[in-house]
């Protein structure tokens, strides 16, 4: 078996020089940004590498899409151990988005294979997503049009002589994958390790000599109108600055000699805040235009993709149903739920209140263990024969990888992490098109604000517009529909014999459940402090302390990495594969505020941030950063309350 | 003090920062805060300290390690903050250019730029990198502002080939103790007689420069001390005067184009030996490499300060390994769109490392500059991270002659080993400059650590080297023979020496107002 490493030549994002910033011409200037090697590809390339390593013959070839200088990163994967590289560049291919990208880029890893560059058996490593899109698309998209199974969110690696296994993040805990035969696609998370920032100057040497092949369109077969702009089934009709929510992040410094006396004012000012505001969550209702009468563009139902999370709906899904719902009125369509697994009586009320009028029960396909291939084609399916107009999926881990898979099988356009939908008419380019949907992403590490619309050349043609949308963006409103009728549908037999094997390990049930989101003061752990000892004996004790101050309950959250060494179970988890949050108070106990985690916490109104690191990213978007040694600070602040009275 | 037009205040909170450094080991205290927007205030904020006697401290950065800012006698402090524009209209040749928040005056044709004060090496950089152009002079500190690198001639791991801040300074206005301003141009009529002459307000200032043999300077890099010598231009009195002589309010820089990039090689010795002959081979130039330039820096890390390292950096070879010598050499693209040096100059360099037995090696190309710039930050930060838990660390800033450097670093391992406390060394050994440090664990550690570093000191001196390559002297002192604390420039040029010093800074500074404290001991000054 070989290996095809997709490389991503991309902007640097965690170096974006100040000039960049061009307030006259636009919120961020493209070409003033440094390019880099997509670090996830690093790791994936790091992966290929161990693999290789174990393997006699097995040859690694990596593979770009991007302009002349992507070479660069084709020549720095050769010197770090890839047998060689070949660079797609052509005028044809500019302008495309995710679907013409995965296709152009299937087309050449066939072509490779054709060639002899690669084995007929092989397997597509990258990143799970790039810093600049962040969509994580292109990978499904690509095993999509490979036809093979997609082994997302590989977190490590054990391979010797005898198989490969991946242990990727699901759901539910994780999945330990031994893939059978090629061709299939695995994506590195960031927990993968990075290349390392050196080579030797003997790889250098070799890197020099040895030839980067270069294609253009000419030398891939494929169908000119899916390439390129025209290939491409989504178009960006605006880019601007995001709304900066916040003042600028309050600095207080723990070695400063009044650090008391400023401490103390900080808790005054948090309680004070805490007792006298109502309304917690920073998400704001959308104003949405009336929507006008006549033919529209697209017809068909709004539909949204509900998920489950252990036994009970996910709480995303009501944010996604009550989006489809208010769709729905606005468009006089029908409003439906899909969910996969059988038909489940408690669901079908939490979704009729929160305005569905159809729900489909998916059966006949595995739950336990996440198949993406499998799950993406009964729902394909579903969604041929339902012929929607709006597909509306939750950005979650599951639903950030199974909708580019879908959308790839309907060849529909999709727009990934939407904070924003709205309803409105596109009248330019000779292109008038009525009620379509407006959706609105940030991108390029939430930079730049981008508005998405899906338009083709006929009317939407059975298509559906899709969008996956982020957890916390969206408000949840209950309104119930009137009637609910509910449907099975039997995906059809699907042939999944890869010769692969998953294994999943579920996290260990819990003693007892909590519901982090019930809570209107939450106290959150991050690396820096996550051990047993710390968080008995600085933690518990800044949380009682608090809730005596503020006289409320005080719930205890943490990151992903505190629960996956097992300090904590899994409901205290914040972020993209826990729950999401919106407090009134967030306190970050040595949270670096990876987009992982902010993702479940962003909407609180007050965040402030306890950690060492004046540059930790969470500084970025808190509201009061203490900057100091947690172990230090923290029974300082708990001390303080103490004296400040309850 | 009497009206001033400069914005002052006297509010204790907005003092608070200007009353300590990044020593952490100097406090001082003051009663108000000047902060001149313009040369005009600044001057007018010195004349009228001069004139009520006030003793004044000058802030910059304040990224000093030695207190040099730090107000320990009280008065006042003038921070140049707001000068962030040189407040003119850019000559015939020039023109004004923004960025970071600071305004500057370019000469690209020219190579030479008008700046301010108060610009931080960082934004300098940043403004400059649009036009392809550098300013050398690359201190570790890119926060410092300009107005500090000029008063302590600062420097760092290029001035290995760019030298330090001195050699880049073409024009210099400084407002002098009294208040008057002055302009010093590099070329100017050099000292004749015993004294060198400058021009302020319009008349002739002289000053006196010590005998031979009262105050000779080491030949190496060097930052300790005024810089006094025969036939010396004027404009070096005020580079390195660490704010005793004048207040820099406005500097004209040389620039170079910029290299095109930058590989950086750490490579791995088994022995200290084959190390130093490597980086001899380097500095003498008997490598006779056709295909590198220059080498832009040459910086060492002994095998404990790897081990330091190690934490950040796991994958550094521990095998066989005695020693680490960084370098960066420049080079251009030689083909579209390679990030790497052409296949001869690299081969080059392996050979030249074949030779001194080089055990391996890592090559970083120019574009990953800030994971070798974290490479290199990984070992303070480990260091700091040490000795936070304990007792402070003692660090030395020695540089000797090239000829004197091995036995220098023998006398290094000889006096550390023998008084047991834990040190490592790592430093610029292109320029014969190592920083050891001592890591006590406890008080009476610290106490033998300092009698260690003070002989050595001595024996850096009396190999014709000095005391302090680029930190400079401030308020520091050192144990003296009767384990009594002294002035710490007195080891290099011994009470004479500091009595020279302080004639040249009584000759500008009549009143004693301005950074006192600063090389020599208040008391000298009366």
């Amino acid at each position: 078996m070989d290996i095809v490493l997709l490389a991503k030549f991309v902007p640097d994002i965690d170096r974006i020089p100040a000039d960049a910033w061009d307030r006259e011409r636009g919120p961020l200037v493209r070409s003033r940004l440094e390019m880099a090697f997509n670090p996830l590809d690093r790791a994936a390339l790091r992966m290929a590498l161990e693999i290789k390593a174990r393997r006699t013959g097995m040859r690694i070839v990596a593979l770009s899409m991007g302009p002349p200088g992507a070479k660069k990163i084709l020549t720095e994967a050769i010197a770090y151990g890839a047998d060689s590289a070949v660079l797609l560049t052509d005028r044809r291919f500019a302008g495309a988005d995710t679907i013409a990208t995965a296709y152009t880029l299937s087309r050449a890893i066939k072509s490779m294979s054709a060639a002899g560059i690669i084995d007929a058996d092989f397997a597509v490593l990258c990143g799970m997503q790039s810093p600049d899109g962040d969509t994580a698309q292109v990978p499904a998209q690509t095993a999509c049009f490979l036809d093979g199974p997609l082994y997302p969110y590989v977190c490590g690696l054990d391979v010797d002589e005898e198989k490969i296994e991946f242990k990727c993040l699901n759901s539910v805990g994780f999945q330990r994958v031994v893939p059978g035969r090629g061709p299939f696609v695995a994506t590195a998370t960031r927990l993968c390790p990075d290349l390392p920032f050196y080579v030797d100057l003997a790889a250098m040497r070799r890197a020099n000599e040895t030839q980067v092949l270069v294609w253009g369109k000419d030398d891939v077969e494929l169908d000119n109108r899916r390439i390129g702009l025209e290939g491409s089934r989504t178009r960006v009709i605006e880019i601007f600055e995001p709304q900066r929510k916040h003042q600028a992040c309050e600095v207080l410094e723990a070695e400063g000699e009044d650090f008391a006396a400023r401490s103390a004012e900080l808790l005054r000012r948090l309680k004070t805040s805490f007792s006298t505001s109502e309304a917690g969550g920073r998400a704001q209702a959308e104003a949405e235009p009336a929507v006008v009468p006549g033919r529209n563009y697209y017809t068909g139902d709004c539909v949204a993709l509900w998920e489950f999370a252990g036994r009970r709906l996910a709480p995303v899904s009501f944010e996604t149903a009550s989006a489809a719902a208010r769709m729905a009125r606005k468009l006089r369509c029908g409003s439906a739920a899909v969910v996969i697994g059988p038909e489940d009586r408690r669901a079908v009320e939490d979704l009729q209140a929160h305005g569905a009028g159809k729900v489909y029960f998916v059966e006949g396909v595995e739950t336990e263990k996440f198949r993406v291939r499998q799950q993406a084609k009964a729902i394909a399916a579903l969604v041929r024969k339902l012929r929607p107009q709006v597909v509306i999926v939750p950005a979650t881990l599951t639903g950030r990888v199974l909708a580019p898979y879908v959308s790839a099988q309907l060849d529909c356009g999709l727009t990934a992490d939407c904070s924003a939908l709205h309803v409105a008419d596109f009248n330019r380019a000779h292109v008038r098109a009525k009620n379509v949907l407006y959706q609105t992403r940030p991108a390029l590490g939430g930079n730049i604000m981008a508005t998405i619309v899906s338009i083709y050349e006929q009317p939407g043609g059975g298509r559906p517009q899709m969008a996956t949308v982020r957890p916390g963006a969206l408000p949840v409103r209950k309104a119930p529909a009137e009637t609910c009728t509910v449907e099975v549908f039997r995906a059809p037999e699907l042939r999944e014999d890869f010769g692969d094997s998953i294994r999943v390990e579920r996290r260990a049930e819990e003693e007892k459940e909590i519901d982090l989101e019930d809570f209107e003061v939450i106290v959150c752990v991050g690396m820096g402090v996550g051990d047993r000892q710390t968080i008995a004996e600085v933690v518990e004790p800044f949380r009682a302390a608090l809730e005596r101050f503020l006289a409320t309950p005080v719930g205890l959250g943490c990151s992903r990495a505190i629960v996956d060494a097992g300090v904590l179970p899994h409901s205290h988890q914040i972020g993209q594969t826990g729950v999401v949050v919106k407090p009134k108070i967030y306190f970050g106990l040595g949270v670096s505020g990876a987009i992982q985690h902010k993702l479940g916490m962003e909407n609180s109104r007050t965040i402030v941030s306890i950690n060492r690191d004046p540059a930790a990213s969470i500084h970025g978007f808190a509201d009061h950063a203490v900057v100091g040694e947690v172990n230090s600070i923290v029974p300082r602040l708990t001390k303080a309350m103490g004296g400040l009275g309850g | 003090m009497k009206e001033v037009t400069a914005a002052r205040t006297a509010d204790a909170e907005r003092l608070r920062n200007y009353l300590r450094d990044e020593s952490s080991t100097f406090y001082g205290h003051a009663d108000e805060l000047f902060l001149p927007a313009n040369q005009a205030e600044l001057a007018d904020v010195v004349r009228a300290a001069n004139e009520s006697h006030m003793l004044l401290t000058v802030s910059g950065g304040g990224t000093s390690i030695t207190g040099s800012r730090v107000p320990t006698n009280g008065g006042a402090v003038v921070s140049v903050e707001r000068m962030t524009s040189t407040g003119r209209e850019p000559p015939t040749g020039f023109k004004e250019v923004h960025g970071a928040g600071f305004d500057i005056l370019l000469n690209a044709a020219d190579k030479t730029a008008i700046v301010p004060p108060a610009i931080t090496l960082s934004a300098l950089d940043e403004i400059l990198a649009r036009s392809g152009l550098l300013y050398p002079p690359d201190p570790t500190e890119m926060s410092a502002t300009m107005g500090g690198t000029v008063a302590t001639n600062a420097s760092g791991a290029r001035s290995f080939h760019y030298g330090p801040t001195r050699a880049w300074i073409r024009r210099l206005r400084v407002v002098l103790p009294t208040g008057e301003m002055a302009e010093l141009h590099r070329g100017e009529p050099a000292a004749k007689k015993g004294t060198v002459h400058f021009t302020a307000a319009g008349r002739t200032v002289g000053v006196p420069l010590p005998p031979s043999g009262e105050y000779d300077m080491p030949r190496t890099k060097n930052a300790a001390g005024l810089y006094l010598a025969p036939g010396m231009e004027p404009i070096d009195l005020f580079i390195g005067c660490e704010g005793l002589l004048g207040v820099v309010s406005e500097v004209q820089v040389d620039l170079v184009e910029r290299p095109d990039q930058t590989l950086t090689v750490v490579a791995y010795f088994g022995s200290c030996d084959d190390a130093f002959g490597f980086v001899d081979a380097a500095v003498s130039d008997s490598l006779k490499l056709a295909e590198v330039p220059h080498f832009l820096s040459l910086e060492y890390f002994d095998r404990r300060s790897l081990d330091f390292m190690r934490e950040a950096h796991p994958h550094i070879p521990k095998k066989n390994v005695a020693a680490a010598v960084l370098f960066e050499v420049p080079y251009s693209e030689f083909e579209r769109h390679n990030p790497y040096p052409d296949t001869c100059m690299l081969s080059e360099v392996e050979e030249a490392l074949a030779k001194h037995r080089v055990v391996s090696n890592w090559a970083v190309p120019g574009a990953r500059r800030e994971e070798v710039r974290l490479f290199r930050h990984s070992l303070p930060e480990a260091v700091n991270d040490f000795v936070r838990r304990r007792s402070g660390k003692i660090g030395s800033d020695m540089a000797v002659p090239h000829e004197q450097f091995r036995q220098m670093m023998r006398a290094y391992e000889g006096e550390s080993a023998a008084c047991g406390v834990r040190f490592l060394m790592f430093g610029h050994i292109g320029d014969d400059h190592i920083h050891l440090n001592y890591l006590p664990e406890n008080d009476e550690e610290a106490e033998r650590a300092k009698m260690a570093y003070s002989r050595l000191a001595k024996t850096a001196v009396g190999l014709g080297g000095t005391i302090s390559a680029e930190h400079g002297v401030g308020k520091k002192c050192i144990l003296g023979e009767n384990g009594r604390l002294i002035p710490y420039l007195q080891v290099l040029y011994g009470v004479r020496g500091l009595r020279a010093i302080a004639r040249v800074k009584k000759a500008l500074d009549p009143n004693g107002i301005l950074n006192v404290g600063n090389m020599v001991p208040p008391e000298m000054l009366t």
